[in-house]
Formats: structure tokens, sequence, C-alpha cells
């Protein structure tokens, strides 16, 4: 009787897990920025179908560098100093999470150090869908084309396969997002795998939040940042020459429904 | 002109040495300054001392390029208002660095151009 019982169980929890393998679905793409200091990330889109959410995380320490340009070059050979953003100890990664059904969106960030949670609108995005069609990787993709937030993406789906999400905050589409690249050529998104058989998916580090901030205050703030901590004049004595810093000119995204003042634009 | 290189390990050092960080300290305290790095490294000392910091006086100038998450390169540039010595030079910059890794930036290199 025991064994029997142990049996229905132990039958009970593997069909539990399959059932839950099915519903969890993990895309890995490989970001490529075509910045001055050009490099790749890799991230990843955990995706549950039963619950219409998704959770994108862009792993901010691994970077693959991409080729500077001499001018980039000579001029980073010229400087006295050399910094970049610095992250919390064990910090690897920003993340997205999307509640598709609920449509909202919440965004984590690790910025120089600060971990920021940013309570965002969520995208509806109005995708064109585009008669083209290409192969990647063996799939059949189709294209489809939208704005947001000031950039226009162009993205290569499969219908083949009927999940409608993608990298970063673009979904929507009748099948996973394969390719997505704005039409500046800017960011670059590309699927490298597709795994269906996972069951966990991984946990945001909600206790580092130190703020909650709508987009427009995060935003705010990282003017705030820049131009007047950053470029700060540092010691009595010395006298600094810098221009203001635009933090939206290079960001993914450049124009917003909301009305934002920034303090370059005085 | 004279260039000297120290490690990020070295400018904390010399950051945290005892320098007010919130101005420039200036030659008139040199001797206090050679005070404190007999707290430092014996190697950092070296470099300096090799420099023949005793005897030049030059406007001190330095470049600050840092780039953004995107891997966009801002730059900022500092110049002393006269003439001072390469420690307080060396001072400047290092209290630079120290405001910015108070930011939460990491800085990666680090050198002085004393011209």
């Amino acid at each position: 009787m025991s064994k029997k019982f142990f049996l229905v169980l132990l039958l009970f929890i593997v069909n539990l897990g399959a059932v839950s393998a099915q519903n969890h679905v993990l895309v890995k793409y490989v970001e490529f920025i075509n910045s001055d200091i050009p490099f790749s990330m890799n991230e990843f889109l955990y995706i549950d179908k039963e619950k219409n959410q998704t959770l994108y995380l862009i792993d901010y320490v691994n970077q693959m560098p991409g080729l500077i340009s001499d001018e980039v070059q000579q001029e980073l050979a010229q400087a006295d100093v050399f910094a970049e953003p610095g992250r919390l100890d064990g910090s690897i990664y920003d993340y997205v999470e999307i509640n598709h059904a609920q449509k909202e969106i919440v965004l984590y960030e690790d910025f120089y150090k600060r971990f920021f949670q940013i309570n965002d609108s969520y995208p509806d995005l109005q995708w064109e869908l585009m008669p083209e069609t290409k192969e990647v990787d063996g799939l059949a993709c189709k294209k489809a084309v939208t704005t947001y937030r000031g950039k226009t993406w162009e993205a290569w789906y499969a219908p083949s396969i009927p999940l409608p999400y993608g990298p970063w905050k673009l979904h929507g589409l009748p099948g996973i997002i394969v390719e997505a690249i704005d039409t500046d050529g800017r960011f670059i998104y590309k699927m490298a795998s597709i795994d269906y058989n996972i069951t966990e998916t991984p946990k945001i580090p909600k206790d580092k939040v130190i703020k909650v901030l709508s987009a427009k205050e995060y935003l705010l703030f990282q003017d705030d940042f820049y131009n007047n901590v950053i470029l700060a004049p540092p010691t009595r004595g010395v006298t600094i020459t810098a221009s203001s810093h635009n933090v939206v000119e290079g960001s993914r995204e450049t124009e917003f429904e909301f009305d934002i003042e920034f303090s370059w634009e005085d | 002109m004279k260039k000297f290189l120290f490690s990020a390990l070295a400018v904390m050092a010399f950051a945290g040495s005892g320098f007010a960080s919130n101005e420039v300290v200036s030659d008139s305290s040199y001797d206090k300054e050679i005070f404190h790095f007999e707290n430092l490294n014996a190697k950092i000392i070296d470099k300096i001392l090799k420099a023949d910091i005793l005897n030049n006086q030059n406007p001190c100038s330095y470049t600050i390029v840092y780039v953004d998450r995107y891997g966009d390169r801002k730059t900022k540039t500092g110049r002393s208002e006269g003439n001072v010595s390469s420690v307080v030079c060396s001072n400047i910059v290092a209290i630079e660095i120290k405001k910015l890794e108070e930011t939460g930036a990491s800085v990666k290199e680090f050198s002085i151009e004393w011209k």
C-alpha cells in the first residue's frame, strides 16, 4: 500500500515537473551595441507561458569587446584617467520583468552601484507586418516594424515558434523574435538558442533595491548624476572643461510619452 | 614632458593618505605631504622621487574619459590655476579619482601628465 502510494506520488511529481518544463522557455540572445567602444552582451529571456510573463536578464559584466575605431583608440590612449560605471559586488544582470497579462513592466538596473527599481509604463507596441521573409539559422522568419520611444525597430520573427515575446521590451508578434535591430544600426539582438527544458526562473535580488522610481524620475536622476556629480568641479584651484551629458542620446529610448525637461536643454 | 604612471591600487593609497579630500594641498604644505608619503608604499615613493618633484613647478592638466553604460565616451578635462609641483598635481588627480569612485565609477587606468 505504502509502496504504491509513493510510486503514484513520484509519478505525479515527475509529471508536474514535465508540465512545468513545458510552460517555461529560455531564449538566449546576444545583443551587439555599436557605440564608441562597441561590445556584445549575453541576454536571457525567461518565458512563463502559463502566466504570460517574461523576465529578461542582461549580462552587463561578461561583455565581449568589439572593434574600436582608431580615433577612439587614440583618444583613450591620451586619457589620464579612464572610468566606467561600477556595479555592486556580485551584481551581473539588469532585469526587465514584464507581466503581459496585467500589462505591467518593471526594470531593475544597477547604475553606478545603486540598484534601482523602475516602474515603467507597458509598451503596447503597434507592429506593421511586412511581406519580406528570410531564413535565420534554418528558421523561416517574417519581418515586422514598430516605433517605440523615438526608435524604429525592425524585427524578424518565426511564426513556427508561436511565442509572442522577444528581447528587451520587444514583444507582441505572432512568433518569437529571432532578430531585431533599430534602424540606426546601434542596437542589434540575435537569438542564439532556445531551451524548452527549464524548470526554474532566476530571482531578482529585490532586497538590493535602494529606491523605486518612475521612468521619468530615473531619467532625471541620471541627468543630475552625470551633469552635476560626475562633471562637477572637483577641487578648488582647478578649472574643468566638459560638455554636458545627454543621457538619452545613445540610449535605446530617445523620446517619451511624458513631458520631461533635461538640464542640457536649458 | 613627464608622465607618471601609477596603478589603481597606488591611487587609492595616495588618495587615502591623509589629504583633505575637498581641497587641493598647496605647495606651502609640501613638507607635510612628504611626511605623508613616508606612510606610503616604498614603490610609490620611489616613482615620485624619480620624477624629480623637488625642482619643478608646472601647470597640471589631466583628461578623464569615462564611458557610459552603452559604451559611449565622455571627456572631462581639468587644469590647475597656475603652476604646481608634481606632488600637488598627483593630489589633484588622486582626489578626482577618489570622488569618481565614491560616485560608483570604476577607475581602470590612471596616469598624470605634468607638463
